[in-house]
């Protein structure tokens, strides 16, 4: 019988008995789907975290006074400077760092969004990962009360929009203020995510993350401001005190930063504590190594228990049928040709397996992001990691074959149809 | 009944021996299933134990009275003072705590490299807070206190991490004698180390993976971070308290101690939530602990998702195993039917070979396992391990799948008319 014949025949086979093969199959289905989707969902949420690392806030790097130190010594401008110091060396070019200030905050109605006045130094908008719409930050030749307005500010003030020129009002600050600059409005999964790189509006965020970092000894903290998209920011005029001192990274440059920087304002006796992404730096980091180890042993294990399931289920359905292929002989089928017809419908039922393994695997990825808090988790399909698995399913599945096979070849068929 | 049994389970054994590779590969199916799931539970549930235990190291009977740990820029708080020790004390004089302990915090560097500490100011019961024996050396005494105004060096101990970071690779014990210079304040200070606690995680590189840097955790929230560096407490005279620990007697005396302090600083909410109001507070580690324990153990199950799949993977291969097989024997069965064996008797059949096969994969799944657990753990550095205290239940679970794997294909397949099977076949 020709090769296409014999597929034909394997293919049509499989679908005549749909649901004794999908019983068949699961075992390839399994093992495969099992052994890729770690590697899918590793290797996807790292990738996400180097080409979308800005677009997922990953580079982001927060510094506060540590709120159970004593005496709470508050920032200051001089402290901007040491961290700014403190970072210049990291990469290429010093990142934007900036001081701000939170003046206050207001509601135009009830039931409207919270506005936030905010003095902050040049670099603010850069160091918020913000950009400018139109006009521009406060300049020295600007009059007092010019400020930049985040997108959702004129909504929060019953306005239906804001440009620069506008004049403008804030809930509960008496000075008036002049719009100068407008900044873009940010990705609604952006604007969800907190300091340490966790999705605020994600289901599992209050029941698990939240308890689970405060407990091990995260602090909680207030500020809502970040995730509102309703800010005013003024140009920090005097040398005062900062609430915050911010900063944007590349983000495999973020745990050396936080650590730098704490270093730098340790060195003046300051207690701060630094927030930064706490997932997604890492799988940039050193640390990665581990978890790709680990993964890769569980690959290992996931490969062999697919691997015994495919045997068993390969020698299982060749035993079954004995009397089948004693029957083609007799029909006048060759020995080789016997041996083919088995080792082809061996193959494919692999390569079916492995490509519903694939499916399987693919979805078992997508659920695994879905229950992560963490925003910028995402999956890829890791081709070197389906073809090995595939491959195994095959070379095991052929050789599942293969002894059965030899046996019934072997086999007088005369034998074969008088066993029962 | 037992005449019936015999020979039924007789046959069962010898169709067995009859198809040794097809026993064997079934056999070893379930061992595998065994070892992965006994491996899993361990991983999982042993893990999340053994941090229980580990955490409650932290001081099962010790309450604090700190600044809560909330980032609220602009909130005023007023720190600790010697004043509200005193008052403390008063407070719960009659009912005799172990002791009542207030620290100081500070960050200094390290001369020359300026390399970060923590610095933790405690009387010498600080220790009575903790549940962490020494690795090397001794703790802090009174004796201590007094050096701080001769001309020799300031006696310090360090938390097993501090030491590990200032001495990469270097033996606790071989850290004692140490010169340490630290600057605090601006001011420097020349130490000796004489003591060392030993680490009390065992799992620390689980705790550090994703917070590397600590950066997130608070002064007063670095005791699972365990990297301070204890001084006398008059070492930093004149700065504010940063907290008070209470220590209880007995467990028991926990519960009275919280009233009392609660008189002091009123809980400004309740559970959960009194974590998340800037201020003062009264913490009782033992709850911390809790909340530890239940996140973890929620954490687990999420972060170990791949790991429950596996199981998941692992139940349904064995149970489906047994239908493919028995779907695969249904004219044996009813050739068995027309020889005049009960229905009852085939069933019984099947179930013992199913069983047998289930208990055989157990006795070779338990050493597979113990085996795997110990090349995952050779090959990369994460606590793979095999506990033969969750092989019971798992080869209990196994077995219980492999019956239901084959109890109830094989009552279906005992159930069939055999006239029909095997006529289908001759058609």
């Amino acid at each position: 019988m020709p090769w296409t014949e014999l597929l034909r025949a394997s293919v049509s086979r499989l679908l005549r008995r749909p649901v004794a093969s999908l019983l068949l199959l699961q075992g390839t289905v399994w093992g495969v789907a099992v052994a890729i989707f770690p590697a899918a969902v590793l290797e996807g949420t790292r990738q996400s975290a180097l080409t979308r690392g800005a677009a997922v806030g990953a580079g982001r790097l927060a510094l506060v006074a540590d709120p159970t130190a004593a005496p709470r010594t508050p920032l200051t401008v001089a402290d901007l400077t040491r961290v700014e110091r403190a970072l210049a060396g990291l990469g290429s070019a010093p990142p934007p760092v900036a001081g701000v200030r939170r003046l206050g905050s207001g509601r135009a109605r009830p039931d409207a969004p919270e506005v936030t006045l905010l003095a902050g130094t040049p670099r603010t908008l850069e160091a918020r990962g913000l950009t400018l719409a139109a006009g521009r930050w406060p300049g020295p030749d600007d009059p007092p009360g010019a400020c930049v307005v985040e997108a959702r500010v004129a909504e929060a003030l019953g306005r239906p929009a804001l440009g620069p020129g506008d004049a403008l009002r804030l809930p509960g600050h008496p000075e008036p203020l002049l719009v100068v600059g407008v900044a873009r409005a940010r990705d609604p999964a952006l604007l969800r995510t907190d300091d340490l790189g966790f999705d605020t509006g994600h289901g599992l965020y209050e029941s698990v993350a939240r308890p689970f970092l405060l407990a091990m000894g995260v602090p909680s903290v207030r500020d809502g401001w970040k995730r509102s998209d309703a800010c005013v920011y003024v140009a920090l005029g005097d040398a005062g005190e900062l609430d915050w001192i911010l900063a944007r990274l590349d983000p495999p440059l973020v745990l050396r930063g936080a650590e730098a920087a704490r270093d730098a304002l340790g060195a003046a006796g300051r207690a701060v504590v630094a927030l930064h992404p706490l997932v997604l730096p890492v799988l940039l980091g050193d640390e990665v190594d581990r978890f790709g180890r680990v993964s890769w042993a569980m690959f290992l294990a996931c490969l062999v228990m697919g691997a015994v399931v495919i045997a068993h289920v390969g020698l299982l359905s060749v035993l079954e049928r004995t009397r089948e292929l004693a029957l083609r002989r007799v029909e006048g089928a060759t020995r080789p040709g016997v041996a083919a017809q088995i080792l082809v419908e061996g193959g494919v039922l692999a390569v079916v397996g492995s490509l519903l393994g694939f499916a399987l695997g693919a979805g078992l990825a997508e659920l695994r992001v879905r229950l992560e808090p963490v925003h910028g988790f995402d999956w890829v399909f890791p081709t070197g990691h389906a073809l090995a698995a595939a491959l195994v399913a095959l070379g095991v599945g052929l050789l599942a074959a293969l002894l059965p096979a030899w046996r019934a070849v072997r086999l007088d068929p005369v034998e074969g149809l008088a066993d029962e | 009944m037992s005449s019936h049994w015999l020979p039924v389970a007789g046959e069962g054994l010898r169709r067995l021996r009859r198809w040794p590779l097809r026993t064997a590969l079934s056999a070893v199916t379930s061992a595998v299933a065994i070892a992965v799931t006994v491996n899993v539970i361990s991983l999982s549930q042993g893990l999340d134990e053994d941090i229980r235990r580990d955490v409650e190291r932290f001081g099962l009977r010790t309450l604090d009275v700190e600044a809560a740990s909330v980032v609220a820029p602009g909130t005023r708080v007023d720190p600790l003072t010697l004043a509200d020790l005193d008052r403390i004390r008063a407070r719960v004089a009659d009912l005799d705590p172990e002791a009542v302990v207030p620290r100081r915090h500070a960050v200094g560097t390290r001369i020359p490299d300026g390399r970060r500490v923590q610095l933790v100011a405690a009387p010498p019961d600080y220790l009575g807070t903790l549940d962490v024996p020494l690795a090397a050396g001794r703790w802090l005494t009174a004796a201590d206190a007094a050096g701080r105004d001769g001309p020799g060096p300031l006696a310090c101990a360090l938390d097993s991490q501090a030491a590990a970071d200032l001495w990469p690779g270097l033996a606790p014990a071989a850290c004692l004698g140490r010169p340490l210079e630290v600057r605090v304040a601006g001011r420097p200070l020349r130490l000796v180390v004489v003591g060392v606690l030993s680490d009390p995680l065992r799992y620390r590189v689980l705790f550090e993976t994703f917070d590397s840097s600590r950066g997130a955790r608070t002064l007063s929230s670095a005791l699972l971070a365990f990297r301070n560096v204890y001084l006398p407490f008059e070492a930093l005279d004149g700065a504010p308290l940063s907290g008070i620990s209470v220590v209880a007697r007995r467990a028991a005396q926990v519960e009275a101690l919280r009233e009392r302090l609660f008189d002091l600083w009123p809980p400004r909410a309740a559970g959960l939530a009194a974590f998340l109001e800037p201020g003062i507070g009264v913490f009782v580690r033992k709850d911390w602990m809790d909340a530890l324990g239940g996140s973890t153990q929620t954490g687990v199950m999420v972060g170990n998702f791949v790991w429950i799949v596996i199981v998941l993977v692992a139940a349904i291969l064995i149970a489906t195993l047994g239908l493919v097989g028995i779907r695969e024997r249904y004219d044996e069965i009813a050739v068995r039917r027309c020889e005049g064996a009960r229905r009852r008797a085939v069933a019984w059949q099947i179930t013992v070979e199913g069983t047998v096969t289930a208990l055989l994969g157990g006795a070779l799944g338990l050493p597979l396992g113990y085996l795997g657990a110990a090349l995952l753990r050779a090959l990369v550095d994460f606590p793979f391990r095999f506990e033969i205290r969750y092989a019971l239940p798992a080869t209990g679970v196994a077995l219980a799948l492999g019956l239901l794997g084959s109890v109830l294909p094989a009552r279906r397949a005992a159930r069939l008319d055999p006239a029909r099977v095997l006529g289908r076949r001759i058609t």
